[in-house]
């Protein structure tokens, strides 16, 4: 399962639960091993594979998720009323055993008072009959689990009414997790004077929504088991991943220019458009080659306006055609009902081509927080696919990410004339960032798209910083070539416009887009950021 | 039919001293926080007739005002809702206001201010509007400002009040009075509807209304109602993001053990 999507669930979850987001943890991982139960560490919730499977099937919308609000309200109450990495000591795995039971049973009262209702939650989960059912002295804990929960000793069983006169006793004397480390201990030695045999290598606490407590202890064998499981999780996760399927790829060449050498390289840069197919007749366009009088006279053609009739929603009568068509109904001829008239400025073929920085850095979290800049360029997307929606601006939307001059990738994922749909939005919250930047390529190959459909075209930016490529070393080059680009389109009649995420390489973005074209996002104020773009975008078409 | 309603603060003295000083009124309030009930309730307790005009992206100055239409070999003209507030007196209510295009909200201007007149060109008239008439508009400052947003002049016209969401314990009051339903399940759609709106901003525009929380306790309210019902009065009308909806999923538990109590 993807792991972005389980870290997006669980933040949800807990911002849901009321969670200060300073302690929320930033990794889930899927385990297939011995250990069946969730582990909180330090770098986040751990999932084994069950859980992982059961979050995948929430995900999809085929499962109820009972277990998982458990396994996150437990994980809440630990994080918010344990104390961690508390010392081993010469306590034996069953008194740790003990010890944490109790300590579950602590945390989960307590996280009743955060989240209402939890406690009967917990109880669904705590089916007695199961209890009895597991076998060994894991039934005797089991048990003790429901008494403690339910508050009364359901199996009338000499040890659970010790364990719930300790449990009761140790929480009325004040002592915390010092209290219930006392009565565990006793309670373990008494079990084990009992012979009961112990396995911890086979012991898995229950229920099942609850974490396996190695969060508790400092024990530092386990925790190193814990983090060669992530990280052998990793690794296998992704070199796992499906390689996308082989799709139609159409190959454009463009220039780039070499600011150092005052050169403008020919058909230097290799570009793989996906995604949806250009408009037909599309070939690759050398830019300074187009007709700009040509484009001035049209663009002055396209402010002309005219009066248009129609049957309502007017704002004047035209007499003419009201007494044209009383005259037709005397006359009974079929009449013209349109008889309103209202000055329409003629219809513009303008239009925004919206670019999407699909680069690695685009997965950068902005600080103190679960969200990406690739969120927030996706947030972005649907804010201004609504206000293009409701003001009738044709749009389109790309992303791109590059690896060498030799291998631009753009996807085309709408193009001017196919509807906004729910396929694309979903296709578009799916998209993922990887590679570098070359962004002069990408600029051309918008135009190249634009320049034949529109009269106006607009191309919008999304991006989090400057161009870069792994081909090349000189930070400057990609970004004055992007400079040059801007240049070029907007003396074709392109305009380019940037909404810059993040604080970082602010002046950069300056230089290539120009100071009234670039608007800067804070990670916060997104909605901010783009009022002001709309406000621009607003300003050129009318 | 009596309007029942629960403030959530002081607007209704506020919504008073505006009527009493003629001061038109802005309310701003995320979606199925009141603010329309409000308004209705206001002009029961006032004893005005009210018109209330949902505006859309469509709605023009002749919608307010009215339109010269064509009736047989006539062509007389009909007064919009606005025209006839002005008219008769009472309360004109525009909701969602910053949806309607921008000459229909330059109509306003003169009547939002001390001059409180219409002017109506297409009939060469100027109405002067009556002491018990009452200009409110609203709108949702989350979703539709980033979209658009009023005009400095237009909103510097009026008294403007804030609506939020209840808190927990009163959102439970309106939710079983308005429902029916238990208050224990009443107060667990209460602490969903909080809770979803934590999850706000993060690919869930706003939390789940009271509106909403009222229809999903309907539809529960005689303990026999399955979480799917819960699903589609809570989850569905919201989002079809996959994350947010599995994370709202994960706290239906807590609705549904309230449901059975």
């Amino acid at each position: 399962m993807d792991t972005v999507i389980a870290d997006k669930w669980l933040e949800s979850v807990f911002r849901g639960l009321q969670l200060p987001a300073q302690s929320l943890p930033v990794v889930s991982v899927a385990r297939n091993q011995q250990q069946q139960r969730l582990a909180i560490t330090p770098f986040g919730l751990s999932l084994p594979h069950g859980l992982s499977q059961q979050l995948s099937g929430v995900l999809k919308g085929d499962y109820q998720p009972v277990d998982l609000l458990c396994m996150v309200a437990h994980a809440k109450a630990h994080l918010k009323h344990s104390a961690f990495f508390q010392p081993v000591g010469k306590f034996k795995h069953l008194s740790l055993a003990l010890i944490s039971l109790l300590e579950d049973e602590r945390v989960e009262r307590l996280i009743n008072d955060d989240i209402e209702g939890m406690d009967a939650v917990f109880t669904s989960r705590m089916d007695h009959e199961q209890a009895l059912s597991i076998g060994g002295v894991e039934t005797q804990l089991a048990k003790m689990s429901v008494c403690l929960n339910r508050r009364h000793n359901v199996y009338e069983d000499y040890w659970c009414g010790k364990a719930l006169d300790m449990y009761e006793q140790a929480l009325s004397s004040g002592g915390g997790f010092a209290a219930l480390r006392e009565a565990g201990s006793i309670l373990a030695n008494d079990l084990g004077q009992m012979r009961y045999r112990f396995d911890h290598t086979k012991y898995a606490v229950w229920p099942a929504y609850r974490d396996d407590n190695s969060i508790l202890w400092t024990d530092a064998a386990a925790e190193q088991q814990v983090q060669e499981i992530i990280a052998h999780s990793r690794n296998s996760s992704a070199q796992a991943q499906d390689l996308p399927p082989e799709e139609e790829k159409l190959i454009f060449y463009y220039d780039e220019w070499n600011a150092t050498t005052q050169n403008l390289n020919k058909a230097f840069v290799t570009v793989n458009h996906s995604g949806l197919l250009p408009a037909s007749g599309l070939e690759r366009v050398p830019v300074r080659d187009a007709h700009t009088a040509y484009l001035k006279t049209r663009r002055k053609r396209a402010m002309r306006g005219e009066f248009k009739l129609s049957v309502d929603s007017s704002e004047q009568l035209w007499l003419d055609k009201a007494i044209e068509r009383n005259i037709d109904l005397l006359c009974h001829i079929s009449p013209n009902e349109h008889i309103f008239q209202q000055w329409q400025t003629q219809q513009l073929s303008a239009g925004v081509m919206v670019l999407i920085d699909a680069s690695e850095s685009a997965n950068d979290r902005i600080a103190g927080s679960y969200t990406s800049i690739l969120d927030l360029e996706k947030k972005a997307i649907s804010y201004l696919a609504d206000f293009f929606q409701s003001s009738r601006i044709p749009f389109a939307v790309s992303s791109f990410h590059s690896n060498t001059k030799d291998d631009v990738s753009i996807t085309l994922h709408k193009d001017f004339v196919s509807p906004w749909s729910d396929t694309q939005r979903k296709a578009l919250q799916g998209l993922q960032a990887h590679c570098s930047t070359r962004l002069g390529a990408a600029l051309r190959h918008m135009h190249s798209l634009c320049a034949n459909r529109l009269q106006q075209p607009m191309v919008l930016v999304l991006t989090d910083g400057v161009p870069s490529d792994v081909d090349c070393p000189d930070e400057n080059y990609l970004w004055q070539d992007s400079q040059f680009a801007v240049a070029q389109l907007k003396e074709e009649g392109t305009s380019v416009m940037c909404l810059k995420i993040g604080a970082s390489q602010v002046k950069i973005c300056q230089q290539i887009f120009g100071v009234s074209q670039t608007v800067f996002c804070e990670a916060d104020k997104i909605e901010l950021a783009i009022r002001n773009v709309l406000k621009k975008i607003r300003k050129s078409i009318p | 039919m009596t309007i029942s309603y629960h403030p959530l603060g002081d607007e209704e003295q506020v919504f008073r001293q505006a009527f009493n000083h003629h001061l038109p009124l802005l309310i701003k309030g995320p979606t199925g926080c009141g603010k329309t009930r409000f308004v209705e309730y206001m002009a029961q307790a006032l004893k005005l007739p009210m018109w209330t005009v949902a505006c859309n992206e469509d709605t023009s100055a002749s919608d307010l005002v009215g339109r010269y239409i064509l009736r047989g070999n006539e062509t007389p003209w009909i007064d919009g809702p606005l025209t006839q507030a002005v008219r008769q007196g009472g309360i004109c209510y525009l909701d969602e206001v910053i949806e309607a295009r921008q000459e229909a909200l330059v109509v306003l201007n003169a009547l939002a201010d001390h001059r409180r007149q219409l002017f109506i060109d297409k009939t060469n008239e100027v109405l002067h509007a009556p002491a018990h008439f009452m200009l409110v508009v609203s709108y949702n400052p989350g979703y539709q400002s980033v979209m658009r947003d009023l005009k400095e002049s237009i909103k510097q016209r009026f008294v403007a009040v804030r609506f939020n969401y209840p808190a927990i314990e009163l959102e439970q009051t309106i939710i079983a009075s308005e429902s029916g339903c238990s208050l224990a399940l009443a107060r667990a759609l209460a602490n969903f509807g909080a809770s979803s709106r934590k999850m706000a901003g993060s690919g869930l525009f706003e939390g789940v209304s009271t509106r909403m929380l009222i229809h999903a306790a309907k539809l529960m309210s005689q303990k026999t109602g399955q979480q799917h019902l819960l699903e589609a009065a809570l989850i569905d009308p919201v989002t079809d993001e996959p994350t947010i909806r599995a994370s709202l999923l994960a706290l239906l538990p807590l609705v549904m053990t309230a449901v059975h109590m």
